[in-house]
C-alpha cells in the first residue's frame, strides 16, 4: 500500500481507531495485522519473506541470548557461529532477490555463463533486514535485552508506519515502545497529522511533480547541459521530497499512534560539508552503517590510510544497498570520494561557519551532492558519463531558445508547471532554512494560536489537494526508496 | 467546558470550513466550459459531468414529462442532444446516461426512470455496455445516495477505488485542470450548470486527432459483414441475464425496450459483442439499431469526434438530427412542442442554442 493513495486514507483512520478502542493486550497484534495487511496489499505471497526474515532473526537472538547467560566455555564461539548463519540467510536472501542478476550479468561480461532469476524485487526488503539485522547484532553485543514474545518482535520488523521505506530504526528505540501503553492524545494526533500533511506536501507537490521534469530530460535523447543541469538540480529536490516525504509520513502516522521514530532527515541541503551532509540525509541508514560496518571496521583508529579505505568501503557498500547497479556504486564511490579528500584536506566536518563562508561551503557542498545524483537518476554508467560530458561543456549555458517560451519543449511541462514546481522548492527551502535557524518549526507552529495556525493547516491542505499529483490524472507514484 | 470538549468543538468548526473551502475550491477547479485549454475533458458545456450533479438532476425532473429515457454510458450523453430533439421534432426525452456504465447501474438507472417517470420508450446505449474494461464502474455515488437492491450490485462491480473517489469528489479527479483555471472561475457559480435536460458534453479535439478517428470510423479495422463470430461469445452470460432484467424491467412498467449503438469507432472485440448482442436481442424481441451499420444521413467531420466512442458537440448535434430522423418514423413518440407542461424544454432548448454558439466562438479561435 501507497502511503499517497486513497486505501491509504481509508487504511489508516481505521487503524487509528481501532487501537486506542481496542484494550491494551489486542494492540500489539492489532498493528502486526495492519502491518501485515499493508504489505501484504502489495504482494501477498512475499508476506512469508518477511515472516521468515523475523522468525530467523527472532530464534537466531533468543539462541544467542541463552549461550551468553549459560557463559560456558566455548559459548562465545557459537554465538559467533550463530550470528554468522544469521547474517549468512538474511543477506543471503537479499541477495538472491536483489543482487543476483547483477552479479549474473557481471560473470556474463567476464565470459562465464550464470543463469539469471526471474525474481520481483520485494518493496522494502533492504529496509526491513537491515533492521533485523541490526537488532541480532545489538543482541550478539548485549547491547540490548532479546525480546522474548515474537508478536512484539514481529511486529518491531514489519511496524507499518517504517516497513518499506525506514527509517530503519534500532530496536532499543522502537521495541521498548511495544511493551508501553499508548493513551491517545489530541495533541499527539493533531502534531502526527501536521507532520504526516507536510511530508505529503514533500511528496505529492514537490517530490512528483520535480519527477516529471526529471523524466523528461533524463528521458529524452539529444537533452542539452542546460537541460540535464536543471534536471539533475530538480532531481535533487525530488530525491528529498520523495524520501524526506516518506519519512515525514511514516514519522507523523507514529506519532499519531503516539509512537516516536528516528528523524532521518535534518535539512541536509543546508550541510556545510559532504561528510555532514550524510549526518543529515538518511540518518538512520548512514547510523546503521557507521555502527555495523564502520565501526567494526576501525573507524578512524587505525590510522590514516586504513580510515580512508574504510570510508570507501562503507559508501560503496551503501551505493550498492540503494541499487543493483553500477551506477549506484559509482554515485556511493563519488560520495566516498569526496569525502576521502575532505578528510585529507581536514575540512572540519563538525564546524560549521558562518556568514559568506558559511554560504560558500554550502553552495559548494550542495554542487558536489548534486553532481553525485547523476549517475544515481542515470539509466548506465554510460549515459551518466555522457551527461557530465554535457555538464562541463559549454552545452551548459542557457540558449536564447531554452529560456524564452519554450517551457514545455525544455522541461516537458507547461509554464505554470514549472512555476508550481519552483515555488514548491522554495517553500521546502524556505522550511529547512527556518528549521535549521530555530529548530522544531512544527512544534512552534503548534503552538500559535489557531487563527494563525489553522492558515497554515489549509494552505498545506490545498496546496496537496489542488497541486499534488495523485489520483487517476497521475496514478499513485511509487517512493523512489521503496526499490530499495 | 472540558478541554476534551473544545478538541471536539475545533475540530468540527475546522472541517466545516475546510468542507466550505473545498466546495469553493471544486467549483473554481473542476472543468466546466468547452475550450481548447481544457480540451478532451470530460467538460460539460451545461450539465456537469460530475455523476453527483446528475443524480440529483434525475430527481429534480417533473414527474411523467419523458417520454423517451436514454439509458447507458457517456457514448450517448455525447452523441444525443434531447434539447434538439424537442426543438426539432417535439420530443421529450431524457439523458439518464452516466460515465462508464455496467449492466448493474442500467438497471438502478432504470429503477430512477420509473420512479419519477412513464416513459413510452426506453433505449439502453449498448455501445460500451458489456465491454469487460468496464466492470470497474465509476459510477458509485448512486448506490450511495439511496437504498434499494441494485445497490447490492453495484457495489459488487466496485473495484477501483481511484476511480470511486475521483467521481464521488470530483476535484479529486480533476484536479490537474488547476492550470487551466481562468479569473472568471473564481467567480460564485453554484447551481448554474445543473440543467438536466440538454444531458451532453463539449469537447474539443486537435485536428489530426480527429482526422485519424474519422479514417477509422470510416474504414474500421474489421467490418461487422466480414466478422467471424469466435468460438467464445463475446456476450457473457451475466450480458444477456441483464438484457433480459432490462427488457422485463421496461415492459413491466408499461415502456418498450430497445437497444441502440451510438457513433463509435471499435476494434474488433466490440464489433463481435455487438453482433452477439443483436442476435440474442432479436431473438429476445427486443429491437436494436446500431447507428455504425445504419450510417444513412450521417456525414461527420474530423472536428465531429472527440475520441474513439465520443463525439463533440457538433458532432452529436449532426448524429442527433439523423436520431431524430429515426425516432419520428421508426417510434410512436407525441409531439409535445406547445405543451405548457413541457415548458421546460423551451428554455433548454434556449440554453442549447446559447451553447452551440459559445462553442462556435471557442472552435473560431482555436489554433
Amino acid at each position: 500500500m501507497l502511503f499517497n493513495s486513497y486505501a491509504f486514507l481509508l487504511f489508516f483512520p481505521v487503524v487509528c481507531i481501532l487501537f486506542f478502542t481496542l484494550p491494551q493486550k489486542l494492540r500489539n497484534p492489532w498493528l502486526l495485522l495492519c502491518s501485515y495487511f499493508f504489505y501484504g496489499l502489495w504482494n501477498f505471497a512475499y508476506l512469508g519473506l518477511i515472516f521468515f526474515s523475523t522468525a530467523t532473526t527472532f530464534v537466531c537472538s533468543l539462541v544467542m541470548d541463552a549461550l551468553q547467560q549459560r557463559g560456558r566455555e566455548g559459548d562465545r564461539r557459537l554465538m559467533k557461529q550463530v550470528i554468522a548463519i544469521n547474517l549468512l540467510i538474511n543477506l543471503g536472501i537479499l541477495f538472491m532477490f536483489k543482487y543476483y542478476n547483477l552479479f549474473s550479468q557481471t560473470m556474463g561480461g567476464l565470459g562465464i555463463a550464470v543463469p539469471t532469476l526471474n525474481l520481483l524485487l520485494p518493496v522494502g526488503i533492504s529496509f526491513f533486514t537491515f533492521q533485523s539485522l541490526g537488532y541480532t547484532i545489538d543482541v550478539y553485543r548485549g547491547d540490548i535485552k532479546v525480546e522474548r514474545n515474537f508478536m512484539t518482535y514481529a511486529l518491531f520488523v514489519s511496524f507499518f508506519p517504517q516497513l518499506v521505506a525506514g527509517p530503519i530504526e534500532r530496536a532499543g528505540n522502537l521495541l521498548p515502545q511495544f511493551h508501553v501503553e499508548h493513551r491517545f492524545s489530541f495533541a499527539s494526533m493533531r502534531k502526527g497529522l501536521l507532520i504526516m500533511l507536510w511530508g505529503f506536501f514533500l511528496k505529492v507537490v514537490l517530490a512528483d511533480r520535480a519527477a516529471i521534469l526529471v523524466n523528461y530530460i533524463y528521458n529524452t535523447p539529444g537533452s542539452t547541459g542546460f537541460q540535464y543541469l536543471i534536471g539533475t538540480l530538480v532531481f535533487g529536490f525530488q530525491i528529498y521530497g520523495d524520501f524526506a516525504g516518506y519519512s515525514m509520513i511514516a514519522l507523523g502516522a507514529a506519532q499519531v499512534l503516539g509512537f516516536t521514530l528516528m528523524r532521518n532527515f535534518r535539512q541536509p541541503y543546508l550541510s556545510q560539508s559532504v561528510g555532514e551532509f550524510w549526518r543529515r540525509w538518511h540518518i538512520s541508514l548512514s547510523d546503521w552503517f557507521r555502527d555495523y560496518l564502520y565501526f567494526p571496521l576501525g573507524g578512524s583508529r587505525r590510522g590514516t590510510a586504513r580510515t580512508l579505505l574504510n570510508i570507501m568501503v562503507v559508501f560503496l557498500l551503501s551505493g550498492l544497498w540503494h541499487g543493483a547497479a553500477y551506477t549506484f556504486v559509482l554515485w556511493g564511490f563519488l560520495n566516498g570520494i569526496y569525502q576521502v579528500v575532505e578528510r585529507l584536506l581536514r575540512v572540519k566536518v563538525h564546524k560549521r561557519s558562518n556568514g559568506w563562508a558559511g554560504f560558500l561551503r554550502v553552495a559548494i557542498t550542495f554542487a558536489l551532492i548534486t553532481l553525485a545524483w547523476v549517475p544515481f537518476r542515470a539509466v548506465s554508467i554510460e549515459q551518466a558519463m555522457a551527461i557530465y560530458g554535457k555538464l562541463f561543456s559549454a552545452d551548459v549555458l542557457p540558449r536564447l531558445s531554452d529560456v524564452v517560451g519554450q517551457t514545455k519543449a525544455v522541461f516537458g511541462m507547461g509554464k505554470y508547471e514549472v512555476l508550481a514546481l519552483a515555488a514548491s522548492m522554495v517553500t521546502v527551502a524556505v522550511a529547512d532554512i527556518l528549521e535549521a535557524r530555530k529548530p522544531g518549526l512544527i512544534d512552534r507552529a503548534e503552538q500559535l494560536p489557531a487563527w494563525k495556525r489553522w492558515p497554515i493547516y489549509y494552505a498545506l491542505l490545498f496546496a496537496v489537494l489542488i497541486f499534488g499529483i495523485y489520483g487517476s490524472a497521475a496514478g499513485p507514484a511509487a517512493f523512489l526508496y521503496f526499490q530499495f | 467546558m472540558s478541554k476534551l470538549w473544545k478538541h471536539v468543538l475545533a475540530s468540527v468548526l475546522f472541517w466545516a470550513i475546510f468542507l466550505v473551502l473545498f466546495a469553493y475550491a471544486q467549483d473554481v477547479i473542476v472543468p466546466k466550459n468547452s475550450t481548447t485549454k481544457t480540451a478532451r475533458l470530460f467538460n460539460n458545456l451545461i450539465t456537469p459531468y460530475t455523476n453527483a450533479t446528475r443524480t440529483r438532476a434525475f430527481e429534480e425532473l417533473p414527474r411523467d414529462t419523458v417520454d423517451l429515457a436514454l439509458v447507458g454510458s457517456s457514448t450517448v450523453f455525447c452523441s444525443v442532444s434531447p434539447a434538439q430533439l424537442y426543438r426539432d421534432h417535439g420530443v421529450a426525452a431524457h439523458d439518464y446516461a452516466v460515465g462508464a456504465i455496467t449492466g448493474a447501474l442500467t438497471d438502478y438507472l432504470c429503477d430512477i426512470v420509473f420512479e419519477t417517470q412513464s416513459p413510452r420508450y426506453v433505449l439502453l446505449d449498448a455501445t460500451r455496455l458489456y465491454a469487460d474494461y468496464l466492470n470497474n464502474s465509476v459510477n458509485y455515488l448512486l448506490p450511495f445516495t439511496r437504498l434499494t437492491p441494485s445497490k447490492v450490485r453495484v457495489a459488487a462491480d466496485m473495484g477501483d477505488l481511484t476511480a470511486f473517489v475521483d467521481n464521488l469528489v470530483p476535484l479529486m479527479g480533476t484536479h490537474q485542470n488547476w492550470y487551466n483555471v481562468t479569473p472568471s472561475d473564481f467567480a460564485f457559480t453554484f447551481s448554474t450548470r445543473e440543467d438536466p435536460l440538454l444531458g451532453m458534453v463539449g469537447m474539443v479535439v486537435p485536428a489530426a486527432d480527429a482526422q485519424a478517428l474519422l479514417a477509422r470510423y470510416e474504414k474500421p479495422a474489421m467490418s461487422y459483414a466480414t466478422y467471424t463470430p469466435p468460438v467464445k461469445p463475446a456476450l457473457s452470460e451475466l450480458g444477456k441475464q441483464q438484457t433480459l432484467a432490462f427488457r422485463d424491467k421496461c415492459l413491466a412498467h408499461g415502456a418498450k425496450p430497445m437497444l441502440m449503438v451510438c457513433p463509435s469507432v471499435f476494434g474488433n472485440e466490440a464489433t463481435g459483442f455487438l453482433l452477439d448482442l443483436a442476435a440474442f436481442a432479436q431473438a429476445n424481441g427486443i429491437p436494436m439499431v446500431n447507428f455504425n451499420i445504419q450510417r444513412q444521413g450521417l456525414v461527420l467531420a474530423p472536428e465531429d469526434f472527440a475520441d474513439d466512442h465520443h463525439l463533440t458537440m457538433s458532432g452529436a448535434e449532426k448524429f442527433t438530427a439523423v436520431f431524430g430522423d429515426y425516432l419520428s418514423q421508426n417510434l410512436d413518440l407525441p409531439d409535445r412542442r406547445g405543451d405548457a407542461a413541457y415548458a421546460r424544454y423551451d428554455s433548454s432548448v434556449a440554453q442549447y442554442e446559447a451553447a452551440l454558439a459559445k462553442l462556435a466562438s471557442v472552435q473560431e479561435v482555436a489554433p
